[in-house]
């Protein structure tokens, strides 16, 4: 590996050592524990989100198959992620799996110019999945069913992306 | 600080700002109820980059919690947001830890973030647990800042270990995957983030 030139270091001030070491802090633990009840005390607003994100996600993906457009299959992927980067924080980690796949799936849709049948049947199957989840409050990693919806949906995805 | 092995180290945020940039507003309120418990003195809240550069400009800010993707009213995303943050040396702060969230955590994607000048990367799902190792550990190992070429970050020089790939994965990272096999486990984004950027390395 090359030897890295001109490298200027910069005198950056940082005091956030002392100021976290001032009297009156918590321990690490407390604080833990204070910010798990956060996300308790936001976990029946989160319920309403996400059941107000899937509706969501129906009406892009309904759109998107009506039109075709990229840009509604970009804005599907936006949604995607926020039930992805939200699930596993409030319990939920076998949403964020499910729209982790379609996630996936929709990167691998955006470069294509055309979307083939195949790919609009996986489509559906992870929206009609996740809609399960949601709608049935189904929790955790969803046990062995949820391991085999998981797989099944990364077979399906894996099987789009081979074509 | 005081650290004994029997004991949870103490840290006190109450003079410590904080600014976070999420354009999902549930996910931005989320992540305030958090750090607020945090005691942290202040927490600030965007929803668009131009809103995070404008309470940069104004106020004294410590830590950036921003998220990968700001979306359709943002100009730029979280990445192209802390290249412009270390670069923007006449209107605030470049040197503000910056810790990048996305539930998007493969090796591509740290390495950019790493190559941006971001001190921190945190994989969604988000947990205070570990979001809380994020800021306590920007604040008990501090790194100096470099400027090599276009790179102002910090030095990932400090700490010579070596990426060593996947293969190494054990058991606990598996628990902290985010359900994707592409995604890397903390460990695996500690190792990327340590190793020196391919910026300095040219």
């Amino acid at each position: 590996m090359a030897q890295p030139s001109n490298v200027e270091y910069i005198d950056a001030p940082n005091t956030l050592v002392q100021r976290a070491a001032r009297p009156g802090g918590m321990t690490a633990d407390a604080m833990v524990a204070a910010g798990e009840a956060a996300i308790t005390a936001r976990a029946g607003e989160y319920r309403k989100v996400r059941c107000r994100d899937l509706d969501e996600l129906r009406a892009l993906h309904a759109n998107f198959l009506k039109t075709g457009e990229a840009r509604i299959l970009q804005e599907m992927g936006r949604a995607a992620y926020d039930l992805k980067g939200q699930g596993g924080t409030f319990g939920y980690s076998i949403v964020t799996a499910v729209a982790d796949s379609l996630c996936t799936l929709i990167a691998l849709l955006e470069k294509r110019a055309d979307i083939s049948a195949k790919a609009r049947e996986a489509l559906d199957a992870h929206i009609r999945a996740l809609a399960l989840l949601i709608e049935q409050d189904i929790t955790g990693d969803g046990g062995k069913l949820g391991a085999e919806l998981v797989t099944e949906l990364h077979n399906l995805v894996g099987r789009i992306a081979d074509m | 600080m005081s650290v004994t092995p029997t004991a949870s180290p103490s840290y006190n945020f109450s003079e410590m700002s904080l600014l976070i940039i999420d354009d999902n507003e549930f996910a931005r309120r989320l992540l305030k109820d958090i750090c607020a418990r945090f005691r942290f003195g202040e927490v600030w809240t965007a929803g668009t980059a131009q809103d995070a550069l404008r309470t940069l400009a104004a106020k004294r800010i410590d830590f950036v919690l921003c998220d990968w993707m700001l979306g359709a009213g943002s100009d730029m995303d979280g990445i192209e947001l802390t290249h412009r943050i270390r670069h923007e040396e006449d209107n605030f702060n470049p040197f503000v830890a910056i810790i990048m969230l996305t539930s998007f955590a493969d090796v591509e994607n740290v390495a950019r973030a790493r190559d941006a000048g971001v001190t921190e990367f945190l994989a969604k799902p988000v947990s205070p647990a570990r979001l809380l190792l994020r800021f306590t550990h920007i604040i008990d190992h501090p790194r100096p800042f470099v400027r090599v070429g276009d790179y102002i970050g910090p030095d990932r020089r400090r700490h010579r270990k070596p990426y060593d790939g996947p293969e190494r994965r054990n058991r606990d990272d598996a628990d902290e995957r985010s359900g994707n096999a592409r995604d890397l486990s903390a460990t695996e984004i500690d190792a990327i983030l340590s190793h020196k950027s391919s910026a300095a390395a040219r």
